[in-house]
């Protein structure tokens, strides 16, 4: 607890106090704060802690919610209880929120490594893709974590493609001037200063927004209130400050569906906190662009080693906050891993990127498994009940199953040319990555596959080691999963998604070990807290007693061993995992989720147009009431909190 | 009556639906009733009205429960007017070969024949209508049903010798079973079993049947008393073992179509449970025996070692190797680290004392550099109390070789050589020049990446003997020129080979990434691209 007190806000720039000409702008932004902070009547002597309401929420949303009232004929009286509140809710938690300190540039770089495959579909062409551009990859992390150690300014973050050699900047421009003319709408609003990665389907651009304060960005930033870890999203920029973007070019190549597909999970997507939240998105002939907030982010590789229990939970915590919001979706991720998670480890903050793999869940049709599909009252599918299905077949198959590992190996076969067909399953992702369910080719997967993804995530940072699994295909995947877990966990699996396993490789045991086990027999020194790193979040500089560490540890093991759990249908879900000890905090996240439309306190007003299909609200104006049509993103009810538009209604 | 429910719909194809006057013709053999048991050609006309007024089938399917049910009813009622009226026309021959000789059920159903009027004729003629067996007909398991379209045509195809199914036809002259149904077939009689006979007559005669309610479970009673006789035949076995494969065999006898793994091998099985769809995966690993008898493959171990780069490589020889070397990079960074910092102290110390010097603007002093070696020494010695020497620097400088006895011997051993030298080029040489590299860029000085291609300023001369002393002129260039940092400095880059790309709107693969731009450019795909 003292770490956190002390460290919260030392990254915090408007307390930089330094004859650094560059800090001149943060402290003109001080100043400001605290004039306003003083205006409004609040702690004359302004603490770091009160950054938050000095230079954000009480005017910002006031002036949004006259603006509504503008807007929406009659929500007349704009009530100003939602400010009040989150000003309460701000002082109690101070002490609990990890990741406030933002920067004023509070963006973070949009990085698309490898997106290595595709979708399962007739072509066998995504099986080639599996092998990831592990090269090209390296290279680019290099590029992107030039300055890393100073805190960037803006000015900084326009020229980060100086610090690229020669060759690679001529091909970066050469790039840039490829896509200005590609798309020529985008010269209007964005000048285009640097890439930021490349991947299969796509690469990233950066560049600085010219017209910012032109649009109306509420919709993608989102009322998230002063407690939530995603409140900078929603703090409006400081005026005349450069805004960046990053600007995804979605190669011509890549199909319709798929450019579509994309497109309409990121706006499915818009309130989800620590999610890259779409802008908008332009179309030239054959060439999409989507645009995205920019944000900083660190290599992993950089931190992952170095990171502390703090830095680990604030990590953590975003990311199931995103798999939390993305899954009440219906959308699962399905590439989840550190290239597509960007991490500051500056400020504690993370976004997750990269929906071009992105799937919707099958809720409704049951397969042949074991297990049913997603649905609200079980995000990762249950078990079907006894009777439905055939146990007395199960039993049969799987006792031949099992004996078959105790045969001489040249009587075991199976078919050679199988006539049968194959199995269907969506197995976009990244090798190492792979939930066992998608390697047993399921095909009902569910919002479990991500949460498999985040503990293998846990691994890394828990043995120090980078990456774990190294199969090139999908049955090495399952069998170095089975090495470690055992044949007995790998055919309950198996039957649980309809399929048999059997095997006689002597280093599968039948009970394997624990995750646990495996991590401390890799990184036996994990008992001994580690110095503190004052680099990085939450920048302390107290090391953390052997008791507190070993507490944290148990609970970070007892959390690995439920986020890897083989099942699927055991698995813990990412909003379980955010009341789990490792990182619950004193206010729980159900005050700051961000319901899908249509549910949440105000949910009955709410509805999808029959006609435009665009998310509506009922709202009342003098005439009475009317439907409004909003934008994606609109109407956000988060918590127990009502949307923007029903502010003042009452519920009970 | 269904039709006529049907031809009430309204969005039913009124052209294709029939006239009334047609339907009263046909009253006797509407389209959903079974076949009248007139000659089989009858059933293959019957076959194709079906189809004509197929549409008018498949209408509305908002039918309530209700309705069904008194469809239904309706339909049974048809069913056992029709039958019953038709009874007594029929002659039926029980199929002895392949009838079980003697149960009690083929007496009841040829009691239950004659209660409806049928007759029963020993001897298998022309005269007979239907025949009954339990051997299955050619063609789909359902033939039974004689509503069935596919079954109809099969049993067309057959009479009419298709030369399509002469494969089939071989098969079957080769059974004496089968020339008892293709000859029923060739005089179009019906073939049924004593299942479909038994729920006909149970159903004409509103009694329970006499085998099971379940058709299927039938069957399987009737497998089970006649152990001797399969319900199917050898040729139909062997025909759908040709299809299908075997069901019934020995599990650890091998088959010629299966693919073993090789003996002594270790591998990995998954397999759909419900064997419909394709083997999930499967995978063999070469097994190489070591001196030890220890076993070796490419099998997935979980070492778990602390030292190796992951927890499925072995912490061999080579692993340990690598281990201690990236280890002892890391200590000697980390030393770097701590002796950067202890230079950039020094430096530090350095530059004040420098600024010092300027500004204390002692005369006399021609000398334009010191001994860097000694300022070190000295910064080292006196980082504490350095403010002493800022005001009285000279007599340290003169006495730069450390001897203090020597006074103003300058050219003392010792003393730096840039002191005496009167050019103006080599006032840091030698500074660090002996100094280790450090790790990180031993190995990028193995790269020798050339920076400049230009020769030093002195070869424009044009007389190349100079190059090797020094310069004849001090050089015009002004200002030091700024060294490249190899810590920044790119390396070439590396040859990667082409990135695959493929089109997944043209569904064209590359080889090379670049080539894409091109492909893009085509007609081909611009056409795909601007249309709507």
């Amino acid at each position: 607890m003292t770490t956190l007190l002390i460290s919260q806000h030392s990254s915090n720039p408007l307390e930089a106090v330094s004859s650094d000409p560059r800090n001149v702008r943060y402290r003109r932004v001080l100043r400001e704060a605290r004039a306003r902070q003083v205006a409004a009547e609040e702690d004359p002597s302004p603490s770091s802690e009160d950054q938050i309401s000095g230079y954000a929420p009480k005017d910002d949303m006031h002036a949004y919610w006259g603006h509504l009232a503008q807007v929406t004929p009659v929500i007349s009286k704009v009530k100003q209880r939602y400010g009040r509140k989150a000003a309460e809710v701000t002082m109690n938690l101070n002490n609990n929120i990890v990741d406030l300190d933002d920067d004023m540039d509070s963006d973070d770089p949009l990085v698309l490594k490898d997106e290595p495959m595709g979708f399962d579909d007739e072509e066998d062409h995504d099986a080639e893709e599996v092998s990831v551009d592990e090269e090209s990859d390296d290279e680019q992390e290099e590029q992107e974590n030039d300055g890393r150690d100073s805190h960037i300014e803006d000015s900084d973050e326009e020229f980060t493609i100086l610090s690229k050699s020669e060759e690679d900047r001529q091909m970066i421009l050469d790039e840039i001037r490829d896509l200005e003319a590609a798309v020529p709408e985008l010269e209007e609003s964005y000048r285009l200063v640097d890439r930021l990665g490349t991947g299969t389907f796509s690469s990233v651009y950066k560049a600085v927004d010219l017209f910012y304060d032109k649009w109306d960005n509420r919709p993608w930033q989102c009322p998230h209130p002063p407690g939530s870890s995603a409140h900078p999203q929603s703090v409006a920029r400081e005026p005349g400050s450069k805004i960046f973007v990053a600007i995804k070019r979605i190669y011509v190549t890549s199909s319709p569906e798929r450019i579509k597909n994309e497109i309409s999970v990121l706006e499915d997507c818009r309130g989800c906190r620590h999610v890259s939240q779409l802008i908008t998105a332009f179309r030239e002939k054959d060439q999409v662009v989507a645009i995205m907030p920019y944000q900083r982010n660190d290599d992993f590789r950089d931190f992952f080693c170095s990171l502390t229990i703090e830095g680990i939970k604030a990590y953590f915590r975003c990311l199931m906050r995103a798999l939390r919001d993305i899954h009440s979706r219906q959308i699962i991720h399905r590439d989840v891993k550190p290239a597509n998670f960007l991490f500051d480890s500056r400020t504690g903050m993370g976004t997750l990127c990269d929906f071009g793999l992105a799937s919707r869940m099958n809720t409704t049709v049951p397969g042949p498994c074991l297990h049913l599909p997603a649905s609200p009252s079980h995000p990762h599918g249950r078990l079907r009940a006894r009777n439905e299905y055939d146990s007395e077949h199960i039993k049969k198959m799987q006792r031949e199953a099992r004996a078959k590992n105790h045969w001489p190996s040249d009587r075991v076969g199976y078919p050679q040319n199988d006539t049968r067909p194959n199995s269907k399953a969506n197995r976009a992702g990244t090798r190492g990555f792979r939930a066992p369910e998608v390697l047993l080719k399921c095909g009902n997967q569910s919002g479990a596959i991500d949460v498999w993804s985040a503990g293998s995530i846990l691994l890394f940072v828990l043995t120090k080691k980078f990456p774990l699994f190294q199969s090139n295909d999908d049955v090495e995947a399952l069998m170095e999963i089975a090495a470690i877990i055992g044949s007995k966990h790998m055919e309950k699996v198996a039957t649980l998604h309809n399929r048999t396993f059997s095997t006689n490789v002597p280093s599968v045991t039948a009970t394997g070990m624990t995750w646990r086990e495996f991590c401390e027999k890799q990184n036996p020194e994990i008992y001994t807290p580690p110095s503190p790193k004052p680099d990085f979040y939450p920048h302390a500089d107290t090391p953390t007693s052997e008791e507190e560490h070993h507490q944290d540890l148990d609970n970070a093991f007892d959390l690995l061993e439920k986020l890897l759990h083989p099942e699927a249908v055991h698995r813990i879900t990412p909003r379980d995992a955010l009341y789990h000890p490792f990182l619950a905090q004193s206010v729980g996240d159900d005050e700051f989720f961000p319901h899908p439309f249509g549910k949440g306190v105000c949910a009955h007003l709410h509805r999808i147009d029959d006609v435009t299909e665009q998310p509506s609200v009922l709202i009342e104006t003098e005439k009475g009431q009317t439907m409004k049509l909003l934008e994606n993103g609109q109407g956000l009810a988060i918590g127990n909190q009502p949307c923007e538009f029903h502010q003042d209604f009452v519920f009970l | 009556m269904s039709t006529t429910i049907d031809n009430r719909a309204p969005l039913a194809n009124r052209a294709t639906s029939m006239s009334l006057g047609q339907k009263w013709a046909r009253a006797a053999s509407s389209t959903k009733r079974p076949h009248s048991p007139e000659a089989y050609i009858d059933a293959a006309v019957e076959f194709k009205r079906q189809r004509a007024i197929g549409p008018n089938v498949s209408a509305p399917k908002h039918k309530d429960k209700e309705r069904r049910h008194t469809e239904r009813a309706q339909k049974d009622k048809e069913f056992k007017d029709k039958y019953s009226r038709a009874f007594p026309t029929f002659t039926f021959h029980f199929d002895l070969s392949n009838l079980e000789p003697d149960t009690g059920l083929r007496k009841s159903l040829e009691a239950r024949i004659t209660q409806l009027g049928g007759i029963i004729d020993d001897f298998f003629s022309k005269d007979v209508t239907h025949l009954i067996t339990n051997q299955k007909g050619e063609g789909d398991d359902d033939a039974d049903k004689e509503n069935n379209p596919k079954g109809a045509i099969s049993k067309m195809i057959l009479t009419v010798k298709s030369p399509s199914k002469s494969r089939t036809r071989v098969v079957v002259e080769d059974s004496p079973i089968y020339g008892l149904i293709t000859k029923a077939m060739e005089w179009k009689m019906k073939t049924w079993s004593t299942a479909k006979l038994d729920s006909v007559l149970s159903r004409c005669l509103e009694v329970p049947m006499l085998t099971a309610l379940n058709p299927s479970r039938t069957i399987n009673a009737l497998q089970l008393t006649n152990p001797v006789q399969p319900h199917r035949s050898l040729a139909r076995l062997l025909q759908s073992e040709r299809v299908h494969g075997s069901t019934e065999r020995d599990p650890t006898q091998k088959r010629y179509d299966f693919t073993y793994f090789s003996r002594g091998s270790y591998w990995v099985l998954v397999e759909d449970m419900r064997q419909e769809l394709a083997t999930i995966a499967a995978h063999e690993y070469e097994v190489t025996k070591g001196r030890d008898s220890s076993v070796r493959g490419s099998w997935p171990v979980a070492y778990c070692h602390p030292h190796a780069r992951g927890p499925f490589i072995p912490f061999d020889d080579r692993e340990k190797r690598r281990w201690e070397r990236t280890r002892r990079e890391e200590m000697e960074q980390q030393d770097e680290r701590a002796q950067e910092q202890k230079k950039l102290l020094r430096l530090e110390a350095m530059k004040r004392k420098a600024r010092a010097q300027v500004q204390s603007k002692v005369p006399g002093d021609l000398r334009r550099s010191a001994s860097m070696n000694n300022l070190h020494r000295r910064s080292v010695l006196e980082e504490q109390d350095f403010g002493e020497v800022l005001g009285d620097d000279n007599i340290d400088s003169a006495n730069a070789s450390g001897y203090l006895g020597s006074g103003t011997y300058v050219a003392a051993s010792g003393n730096s050589v840039s002191i005496t030298s009167t050019t103006g080029t080599t006032s840091t040489a030698g500074y660090s020049r002996s100094r280790p590299l450090p790790p990180s860029l031993r190995a990028q000085i193995g790269n020798e990446v050339t920076t400049s291609r230009k020769l030093a300023s002195v070869t424009k001369d044009g007389d190349g003997k100079n190059t090797m002393g020094p310069p004849a002129y001090i050089p015009t260039r002004s200002g030091l020129r700024k060294s490249r940092s190899t810590n920044s400095l790119r390396l070439p880059k590396r040859e990667e080979g082409s990135k695959p790309g493929y089109c997944e709107s043209c569904r064209i693969k590359f080889d090379d990434f670049k080539i894409v731009g091109v492909h893009v450019s085509i007609s081909q795909h611009i056409d795909y691209a601007s249309s709507t």
